[in-house]
């Protein structure tokens, strides 16, 4: 009798998680069949079954000379140093959230939320045009540098490798802050409005509230922000670096994600392409569980 | 409550802002400053494809897909030629401009299995996709036109030569056939050469120029005589551009002509000595011109923009009077225009002295790209297809895509010669009457910049010159001012002229060879090799110094070794060997 209701009750389970399986099987399982081009000479247009089976050719081909040694570790340098410097300004969009939570006029407050966001929905080719308009070598800014008289030869920001991370850092995050402030607010509205006020009434001045009740408060959902973004480290997507790339700043801008494709659509490397990417998979992998055990360790949990 | 309507607004928001950003990207899609454009109305071509109705009335749409590498223009060709083509035949070509998408497009369809229903590419593509089945063998259609089978010999010639496996077809056909003879060189004009203004080498004495280095002296002292151009835009001595690069940058493997050598895959060819050289060797004219640019630059002469810049930016400024060096042909088309012939000031070509200039002849065999019908194109389409290359053959097309429109770019004269009215309608981009189409007359100009035929040789049969306005007796006229100077300057008829009189010439034969596709490995390498190469060169170009150059040309040699660069050598050195047997065979 128990055993059976037991049975049922699983079955039922299963049933209501069921959908998501299925979304996880097509989307994110099926899709690593693809990952059988790294051990194959594919060339298109020749289908799978006409390519040579060539093993483990092309992982070792990544690294077997010190120039493509050194390129990959320009690569992974790339990837880390853009990602690390996203993490260790993560915190840039919460404290947004909570000074713009504490403005006052709503008229001005839409105003702000709005072009703070508006650029999230910008594509990055359409910022590129933007950044090329305003600083090209007659483009507005270097226009204005040389009326007044700070220079006299015109910079060519676009096409220096100088600071290129953290112009990068910058393009990004004028284009996310805003948006990634939104579930800050959220959670921001979610504070229970009786302990602020209790402090109010004991006196707590606007920078004590915050420091001790708002930030607190934000802590859980930042930290499981950090969470997931750690699991993507190695992804930084490729289409801000795409638009951005060029002969002078390739070396210090092509991340992961841009060097596959560059492989695989430069020169099509489609099974070189594929061996990179597989090796990304893995090593994120390895992080996230690095980070599972640091979690561990510090805060005595996982989160997985 | 709050929340509820901060959530609202929030909505409101997203759906107002993404419907701007989508107003916002179609806006950056006509000014064509963004790269990466994706073709928009592919989907069209499937609705008609169903198009089997050949009734005696309209025909439907027929939308044609074209991948082209010599394109400079992406999308649906519109104007008054995309009037004209529709009007005609009721079609419409959609452009897919490789120098503008990017290797990707043609690695995207390749890995589709097809490539377009039109397809424009180079030699080594060309080769690799017809031996792989993706391009269809037009032999049928082709014997049934009425102007493309006078190109019958070199088609059959080259399509034999190229693809020796695949019997009589015929899948191919090349760009800029001359029919005159493959030995011969008969134009006046040459596709790489040094073009000054003939205004500012006059203003500074017309001097002698020995060697590059005169070159920059004379480009030095017209930037600092003339550092902005009419309108107060800065101008320089050269302005680069990104596009066209291939295994080098374009800016310099093109002017390696200037001293007799030309690139033959990652390889550069001695003519002299008839030799196949590596790109990683210095004594090169590789090494020479990305010098000769990394000076230009150590004295300001470089347009700063030059590394992100593209050829329509370079191609404006030139018409804009920003740029004072040209060393392709077609350039100086933005800017000769006949109003500048009155005042003297077109480009000219003034010999630099210790140049030896690399031309191929005539071209009978055409130039090195081709173009096919792919190979899933079928029935209806296929004919219309025929039929419309066939015209596209024509003295219509002909006149449509060199002359312009009859009435509005030329007219008959009293000697049933062709006169231009006009004249500034490129230059300018005059506006077209409603009743040829409307739009710009440059924007609406034929887009697929690709000729089975030679501009510069084909003859109209009405006027019995060539199509091309620049040959015209009317354009021609008497010789101007500024060319009876430049003749008593230098002392010769043209530049051909006295490049021959000063042996400053040499004319390499037509010839046509057989290329071996690319296998994987080389691939990948020739692609890493590529990249690696065209980077470098860039940052060459604009190294600091001296020994910041140096450095940078051993990292690259050293890079390039790295990834392999001798195992690619060593294929194409194979490859072309081909190529030098039969120039050699030629010479003889």
């Amino acid at each position: 009798m128990i055993a059976k209701s037991l049975k049922r009750t699983s079955l039922n389970d299963t049933l209501y998680i069921m959908p998501f399986i299925i979304l996880l099987l097509i989307f994110s399982y099926y899709p690593l069949f693809g990952w059988v081009y790294a051990f194959f000479d594919y060339r298109p247009p020749k289908p799978l079954t006409l390519d040579a089976w060539v093993g483990f050719k092309w992982f070792k081909s990544m690294a077997d000379t010190a120039v493509k040694r050194r390129q990959l570790m320009q690569v992974m340098a790339n990837t880390f140093g853009i990602s690390g410097l996203n993490l260790l300004f993560s915190w840039f969009p919460m404290i947004f959230a909570v000074f713009f939570n504490e403005m006052r006029s709503p008229r001005y407050r839409k105003f702000i939320q709005t072009i703070t966001t508006l650029p999230n929905f910008v594509s990055w080719v359409l910022v590129y045009s933007i950044a090329y308009a305003l600083l090209n070598s007659n483009g507005a800014v270097n226009a204005v540098l040389l009326k007044i008289g700070l220079i006299d030869m015109p910079i060519t920001f676009l096409q220096s490798s100088k600071h290129i991370w953290l112009s990068m850092f910058f393009w990004m995050t004028w284009k996310n802050a805003g948006w990634s402030a939104v579930m800050y607010l959220a959670a921001i509205s979610g504070i229970d409005e009786q302990m602020i006020e209790a402090a109010r009434v004991d006196g707590a001045s606007k920078l004590q509230i915050i420091m001790r009740i708002t930030i607190p408060s934000l802590l859980p959902t930042y930290f499981v922000l950090v969470m997931l973004s750690l699991a993507n480290f190695l992804s930084n997507g490729m289409e801000q670096f795409f638009v951005f790339q060029n002969a002078f700043n390739k070396d210090s801008i092509q991340v992961l994600d841009l060097y596959v494709y560059n492989i695989a659509m430069g020169s099509g490397g489609y099974s070189l392409s594929t061996a990179v990417s597989v090796l990304k998979s893995v090593v994120s992998v390895g992080l996230l569980a690095l980070v599972n055990t640091a979690s561990k360790k510090v805060r005595g949990e996982g989160f997985i | 409550m709050k929340a509820k309507r901060m959530l609202a607004l929030l909505l409101v928001l997203v759906l107002t802002v993404s419907a701007m950003a989508a107003c916002g990207s179609s806006g950056a899609n006509d000014s064509g400053s963004a790269e990466a454009s994706a073709p928009a109305s592919e989907t069209t071509t499937a609705s008609a494809e169903a198009s089997a109705s050949t009734d005696a009335g309209e025909r439907e749409t027929l939308v044609i897909n074209v991948l082209s590498e010599g394109a400079n223009y992406q999308g649906l060709q519109g104007g008054w030629y995309g009037k004209i083509l529709k009007d005609k035949f009721n079609i419409e070509l959609n452009i897919t401009a490789l120098s503008l998408s990017g290797e990707s497009a043609y690695q995207t369809r390749l890995s589709t299995g097809d490539l377009g229903d039109i397809v424009q590419l180079g030699k080594d593509k060309m080769t690799y996709v017809v031996n792989n089945g993706l391009v269809r063998d037009i032999r049928s259609g082709f014997a049934q036109t009425s102007f493309l089978k006078e190109f019958l010999d070199p088609v059959q010639t080259v399509n034999n030569s190229m693809f020796p496996d695949k019997g009589e077809g015929i899948y191919v056909i090349p760009c800029n056939m001359t029919g005159t003879s493959p030995t011969e060189f008969t134009d006046t004009d040459l596709l790489i050469s040094t073009k000054l203004r003939w205004d500012l080498y006059k203003e500074l004495g017309e001097p002698d120029i020995a060697d590059l280095n005169g070159l920059l002296d004379v480009l030095e002292q017209m930037q600092k005589n003339h550092p902005v151009n009419e309108v107060g835009d800065s101008a320089y001595a050269l302005s680069l551009w990104k596009d066209w690069d291939g295994f080098g940058m374009a800016n310099v493997t093109e002017p390696m002509r200037w001293y007799d050598q030309l690139m033959r895959g990652s390889l550069i060819f001695d003519s002299k000595t008839q030799e196949l050289l590596p790109v990683t060797e210095k004594n090169t004219a590789y090494y020479k011109v990305l010098k000769f640019l990394n000076d230009a630059y150590l004295r300001g002469l470089v347009d700063p923009d030059s590394g992100t810049q593209d050829w329509s930016t370079v191609s404006t400024k030139i018409g804009n009077g920003q740029v004072y060096l040209l060393w392709y042909i077609f350039t100086k088309y933005a800017w000769n225009t006949e109003e500048r012939k009155a005042d003297g000031s077109h480009f000219l070509y003034i010999p630099v002295q210790d140049q030896k200039l690399y031309m191929e002849a005539d071209i009978y065999y055409g130039a090195e790209s081709y173009m096919g019908i792919g190979a899933n194109v079928e029935g209806e389409k296929y004919e219309r297809i025929m039929e419309f290359l066939d015209w596209y053959d024509g003295p219509e097309n002909w006149r449509y895509s060199f002359g312009g429109i009859e009435g509005f770019n030329y007219e008959k004269n009293a000697d049933g010669k062709n006169m231009i009215i006009n004249p500034n309608a490129q230059a300018d981009n005059l506006a077209v009457p409603e009743e040829y189409g409307g739009g710009g007359y440059a924007d609406g100009m034929n887009q697929i910049n690709f000729y089975f035929g030679h501009q510069n040789y084909i003859i109209d049969p009405d006027t019995k010159e060539q199509y091309n306005y620049q040959f015209w007796s009317s354009v021609l006229g008497e010789p101007s001012e500024m060319d009876r100077e430049w003749q008593v300057r230098f002392g010769a008829d043209n530049l051909v002229d006295y490049l021959k009189k000063n042996d400053m010439l040499d004319i390499g034969p037509n010839v046509v060879f057989a290329l071996e596709p690319d296998t994987n490995d080389i691939s990948v390498l020739r692609g890493q090799c590529q990249e690696s190469f065209r980077d470098y060169s860039w940052k060459m170009v604009f190294a600091e110094d001296q020994a910041g150059f140096d450095a940078l040309w051993e990292e690259m040699a050293e890079t390039l070794n790295g990834l392999g660069y001798e195992q690619l050598a060593a294929f194409d050195a194979a490859n072309y060997a081909s190529f030098v047997e039969a120039t050699k065979e030629a010479l003889r």
